[in-house]
């Protein structure tokens, strides 16, 4: 081994590759060989134009990267620009999207024995609130989830362990909708039955926008859920998450939760029939 | 004291003169810039031991730069330039360090 290396003598193979870099490469090529009777020369003037040739590009790097500075700022500012635009549209979209959802099912409502695909009335009603089709309204729960408060008590190393992750939302909406949960929402943003719970570094997506602590997940169904929710595994198992980590976790209750309908499109449901089981 | 005139003159001459520099050639700037950092380190290493052969660091240092330029080149044909870049600095920056070891080592054992 080298006596200018880095690493020490380890033969175990995660070491192998770094060691045989380290071994391989030649430091002293720069050398006269040693069979050889060359005359020492000064090297003062070739490490100058060395050097000064390092300097050019060095400068010449700086000054290109200089001028670029500006160009890739306005760059920037536009592509910042161009997506506060398309949220905005998105936002608009959405909203004029759910309203216009809203008034097809208060019309399918006021048209009684109107069939939508072989589905009864009650059916399609239930799977218009499920899908987020149509606004809800009535008795619920919101439970609020936040991030441990940071206190000298705690400890450390479980301080980066001691936030909502989105494994803890999704336990909490998974025992929501097992307890009975008819519509569940997220700070405002309604789930269906295609929703997205996951987690880009440290932001929480529902649907695949980015919400804040702290999360209010608003659920409207009977009063049974609060009775049902502690038999819940998921719910234990989100109990002892919120213990554990002195998360914060508070349960309220509220006479008239209403949800609006989503921005959810109707899927495509032509040539699909609903069947009888054989 | 030469070789730091040099380097100054170097890097005023270059934010001076401010070349533009065209865009396939931007890759090898830092590329160019860490193998002289290597051929520089290298021969203030070989001169304190006196070995230094000034054929020999001129021809190591131009193949180094045309080798690691080659590599770039080639990575940036095949699409991975970036990696194959950073292979290149990393290969030549544990040199330096290397030689900087070197250096520090025998500058200590003179004193």
């Amino acid at each position: 081994m080298s006596k200018d290396s880095f690493f020490r003598d380890d033969n175990s193979s995660s070491m192998g590759l770094l060691s045989l870099l380290n071994n391989e490469i030649e430091t002293n090529e720069y050398q006269v060989s040693e069979n050889t009777n060359q005359v020492k020369k000064d090297p003062t003037w070739w490490i100058a134009v060395v050097l000064s040739f390092a300097g050019l590009f060095f400068g010449v790097a700086i000054a290109n990267t200089q001028r670029q500075q500006p160009i890739v700022e306005q760059n920037r500012e536009n592509l910042r620009k161009s997506i506060t635009k398309s949220i905005d549209n998105l936002n608009i979209t959405t909203q004029n999207l759910s309203s216009i959802n809203n008034e097809i099912a208060q019309v399918k409502s006021l048209t009684p024995g109107l069939d939508f695909h072989g589905l009864n009335q009650k059916s399609e009603t239930d799977l218009q609130i499920i899908s987020g089709l149509s606004s809800v309204q009535g008795f619920g729960y919101e439970i609020e989830l936040n991030d441990a408060i940071k206190t000298d008590s705690l400890d450390i190393d479980k301080l980066d362990l001691a936030r909502i992750y989105d494994s803890d939302v999704q336990l909490l909406v998974n025992a929501l909708w097992a307890s009975g949960a008819e519509s569940i929402a997220i700070n405002n943003r309604r789930l269906t039955s295609t929703s997205a719970i996951r987690s880009a570094g440290d932001a929480i997506l529902v649907n695949y926008q980015p919400l804040l602590p702290p999360y209010k997940i608003a659920a409207i169904g009977g009063r049974s859920i609060k009775e049902d929710i502690y038999q819940n595994a998921d719910f234990q198992d989100l109990q002892f998450v919120v213990k554990t980590y002195g998360l914060s976790f508070k349960m309220s209750e509220f006479k008239e939760i209403t949800m609006q309908a989503t921005g959810v499109s109707l899927p495509d449901m032509q040539g699909i029939k609903v069947g009888s089981r054989s | 004291m030469i070789p730091v005139i040099g380097l100054l003159i170097g890097v005023l001459v270059g934010v001076v003169i401010d070349p533009t520099v065209p865009l396939w050639m931007q890759p090898y700037l830092p590329i160019a810039v860490i193998a002289a950092l290597d051929a520089v380190f290298g021969a203030i290493r070989a001169s304190l031991e006196d070995v230094f052969d000034d054929k020999i660091f001129i021809s190591s240092f131009a193949s180094n730069v045309l080798i690691a330029a080659v590599i770039v080149f080639l990575g940036d044909q095949l699409g991975v330039g970036t990696q194959l870049s950073t292979g290149v600095v990393v290969v030549l920056a544990m040199r330096i360090f290397a030689n900087a070891a070197a250096i520090r080592r025998n500058l200590f054992n003179r004193q």
